[in-house]
């Protein structure tokens, strides 16, 4: 949609670096991967979990007791962010707009395997607590006190980017002042069969992109909120400014080769969008997380709009796919780039072809003044996603 | 106040444990027929109740299936011809979630399937929005497809995307669709919240004793007004405005005044343009049990005023609790109420409660022309929508 202009003054980040945007850009510079388990007795994908941390430290809740990694990991973040941009919810009508592709299932299901498997008329409700696919969002939205519209957005792996795009709609149509966007996913051996068993993490779709020897992809977690608002809400708090969304764009549902034939034409839209032309993109995030279909738009698109030695970041490769969180995790990762002039993962200029990565360059930083970040992300299913993040000029 | 734009609703799907499409359901409940039976997926042995409202007496239709059904049934009833703009219809699906009966299958077959890998046909089942998917592929939509995860108020947000949507240029006609799966997991729940009634639903009855979880879905089609009257097309109500709110009280109890209700409701009544007086019928949220119903009519007596003299009635009472369906199940019932100008009845109802003291429109339909009609929906966890549609 066409550009609003819509700010971000707060960003609120659990990932597996650690807790806070200093961590996540320390962490993604550093340019190694994440630490890495395997779960246990099968062949399995391997998760990057969020780095240890205790919510309790960040969120007054005795209910915290019985939710799990994902509502843990969207509490600290929304509260992270509403403190970064100096909002108080009470006095606010703040929204909360999260995607994510799975949301607390691992929760559900291992709520239903109890009762399935045991005396379920005995079980305590507590234990169901965290077992709808929204409890992340609804417990971040209590223990914060949101008071405003509260949604949760599951739209596969590019969930957090759509969750974004309403943001910006509902602000842009006055709906809300305030919004809280971004995207929360868990790295769990449920998911990572569930991914398996339809195809995604396949060694053989491995590395698509890259010219390098084939990484295998692996799935991370983490929660990435940014809080969006206009000038008029946002001058009196005088808040930090990180830079703008000037365009957020997605594509739901299309088959994967269609997907990539409308890569190009997406990506143009989506700069027409925010009224930047492919010249005045200074890098790319994508989501380089070495599964075949992602990587193939990444790739089909970025060479219909990214110009010539155009640098293209991955985290995918040092996170892991963040799946219904990604757009946000990179959209994230775009406003620290800009802010700390320093872009992780950087595929070299003129050695490769547009939008190749390739693990070693992976490992190395670039310095630069960043104006404006293409971030783009897929779902294997054929959704799109786009966010144009820029510079805030003084 | 910002004005809504003109969207009317110009077609309706619906599949509930009371029928197969949205006139047999409306039928049974002009006629006060509740749908409820006896659950036969699963032992209830060991539970206060056994029984639920089922569609076609219980897992007959997978999630993909009741989306293509509704989205299908909606779009035919609009006389909406998609091929043309594909591009520009959308679908936006609210949900509690995406299928658990399979997982459900696995685990209760022993521990040695449970060990094997979960093959692709279970898998493809799991996402959400695997639902719109397939809704929007039966009825050829190529637009924007969202699923909304909201608790109780899931489809609402669905329908308020739609709007959102169409006021911003983006479609030309949604397809917003409400999906609600019956399982196990989610009966065990609500069962050990002691939330179940037993035999059953009676809202604002003293003697309620708790919801019944309903299975079902609903959809309906959504076009900008000048759209639809471009085409000819019968538009049922206009959406006039969508209120929102959450309580951020407390992460399991809602706010014991209703102030999160009240909130969305004068939202709702301010985008609408229209006073609290105006209002003809509030379709509730009325889900029977023992805390949410006095809430509810506090809320009410709030915005309404002490007592309460608006018509309210819960069609929960006949359908059961479609739970993430039940916003556009019900704003599909309230767009036949204002068609055919009738109030639709609570059943069950029996006895007077003093903490529910408002016209419930007990166990007959009113007839009574509608103008201004409010559908709420106050989801668990304090999400709260309330709509108001406008009838010509």
């Amino acid at each position: 949609m066409r550009g609003h202009p819509v700010l971000v003054t707060g960003v609120g980040v659990v990932s597996p670096f650690g807790v806070g945007l200093d961590a996540f850009h320390g962490g993604l510079v550093r340019g190694k991967r994440a630490a890495v388990e395997r779960p246990a007795g099968k062949e399995r994908v391997a998760l990057a979990k969020a780095a240890s941390f205790e919510a309790a430290e960040f969120v007054d809740s005795r209910a915290l007791k019985y939710v799990g990694p994902a509502t843990r990991m969207l509490s600290v973040a929304v509260k992270l962010a509403l403190a970064d941009a100096r909002l108080e919810t009470a006095e606010e009508e703040i929204a909360l707009v999260v995607g994510t592709a799975m949301g607390n299932l691992p929760q559900t299901a291992s709520y239903a395997r109890r009762i399935v498997r045991g005396s379920p008329a005995e079980l305590s409700p507590m234990l169901g607590f965290d077992a709808a696919q929204n409890s992340a969002t609804s417990f971040a939205s209590a223990v914060c006190g949101i008071r405003g519209c509260v949604r949760t957005i599951a739209c596969g792996w590019i969930s957090s980017g759509v969750a974004i795009e309403i943001a910006m709609r509902m602000i842009g149509l006055g709906l809300a002042p305030i919004v809280v966007a971004g995207g929360v996913e868990q790295a769990d051996p449920l998911l990572a069969e569930l991914y398996e068993a339809l195809g995604f993490f396949r060694s053989e779709t491995s590395a698509q992109l890259s010219q390098a020897p084939p990484r295998r992809a692996f799935l991370g977690e983490g929660a990435f909120v940014m809080v969006l608002e206009t000038v008029d809400t946002a001058w009196k708090r005088k808040p930090k400014v990180y830079g703008r969304i000037a365009a957020a764009l997605s594509s739901s549902g299309h088959p994967v080769q269609s997907s990539v034939r409308a890569a190009s034409p997406f990506l143009e839209k989506a700069l027409a969008g925010a009224e930047k032309g492919p010249g005045e993109i200074d890098a790319v995030s994508a989501g380089g997380c070495a599964i075949a279909p992602e990587d193939e738009f990444q790739r089909a698109g970025l060479r219909g709009v990214a110009g010539e030695g155009v640098p293209v970041a991955a985290i995918g490769a040092l996170i892991g796919e963040t799946c219904g969180a990604a757009t946000a995790a990179q959209a994230i990762h775009a406003l620290a780039s800009i802010n700390y002039r320093e872009l992780p993962g950087v595929a070299e200029e003129g050695k490769e072809e547009a939008g190749a990565l390739d693990a070693e360059v992976l490992s190395r930083p670039r310095r630069g003044h960043f104006r404006n970040v293409l971030v783009c992300s897929s779902d294997p299913g054929g959704g799109l996603s786009a966010v144009v993040v820029s510079e805030i000029e003084p | 106040m910002r004005k809504e734009a003109g969207v009317v609703v110009t077609g309706v799907g619906m599949v509930t444990s009371l029928g197969d499409s949205a006139e047999g359901t409306w039928e049974k409940i002009l006629a006060c027929e509740t749908g409820e039976s006896e659950i036969s997926a699963f032992d209830t042995s060991s539970y206060k109740s056994s029984r639920a409202h089922l569609v076609r007496g219980g897992n007959a239709l997978s999630g993909q299936e009741l989306s293509r059904i509704v989205a299908r049934q909606a779009v035919v009833d609009s006389g909406l011809r998609i091929d043309a703009r594909a591009c520009r219809v959308a679908v936006a699906l609210g949900t509690l979630g995406g299928e658990l009966r399979p997982l459900e299958r696995k685990f209760a077959a022993g521990e040695a399937a449970w060990e094997r890998p979960i093959d692709a046909s279970i898998a493809a089942l799991c996402p959400p929005q695997s639902f719109a998917a397939h809704a929007a592929s039966e009825i050829g939509a190529l637009g924007p497809q969202a699923t909304f995860l909201s608790a109780c108020s899931s489809s609402n947000h669905a329908i308020a995307h739609g709007l959102e949507l169409l006021e911003n240029g983006e479609a030309d006609a949604v397809v917003a669709i409400g999906v609600h799966l019956f399982s196990q997991t989610e009966f065990t729940y609500f069962h050990n919240l002691r939330s179940l009634a037993p035999d059953r639903c009676r809202p604002f009855d003293a003697r309620r004793r708790g919801l019944m979880i309903g299975e079902g879905a609903g959809a309906l089609v959504l076009e900008r007004k000048e759209s639809a009257r471009s085409r000819g097309a019968r538009g049922y109500a206009e959406i006039a405005g969508i209120g929102f709110s959450c309580d951020g009280y407390h992460v399991t109890s809602p706010h014991p005044a209703g102030e999160g209700a009240v909130r969305a409701m004068r939202d709702a009544l301010r985008r609408a343009g229209a006073s609290a007086g105006e209002i003809d019928f509030v379709s509730a949220h009325g889900t029977g049990t023992f805390v949410n119903d006095p809430i509810e009519c506090r809320a009410l007596e709030e915005v309404f005023g002490k007592p309460c003299k608006v018509p309210v009635s819960s069609v929960k009472s006949m359908i059961g609790h479609t739970m993430g369906a039940s916003g556009v199940i019900e704003t599909a019932i309230c767009c036949l109420a204002i068609r055919d100008s009738t109030i639709p009845p609570t059943a069950n109802f029996e006895l007077a409660d003093p903490s529910c003291s408002v016209d419930c429109v007990p166990n007959a339909p009113r007839r009574a022309r509608l103008r201004w009609v409010m559908k709420n929906s106050f989801g668990f966890g304090g999400n709260n929508v309330s709509l108001i549609l406008k009838g010509s």
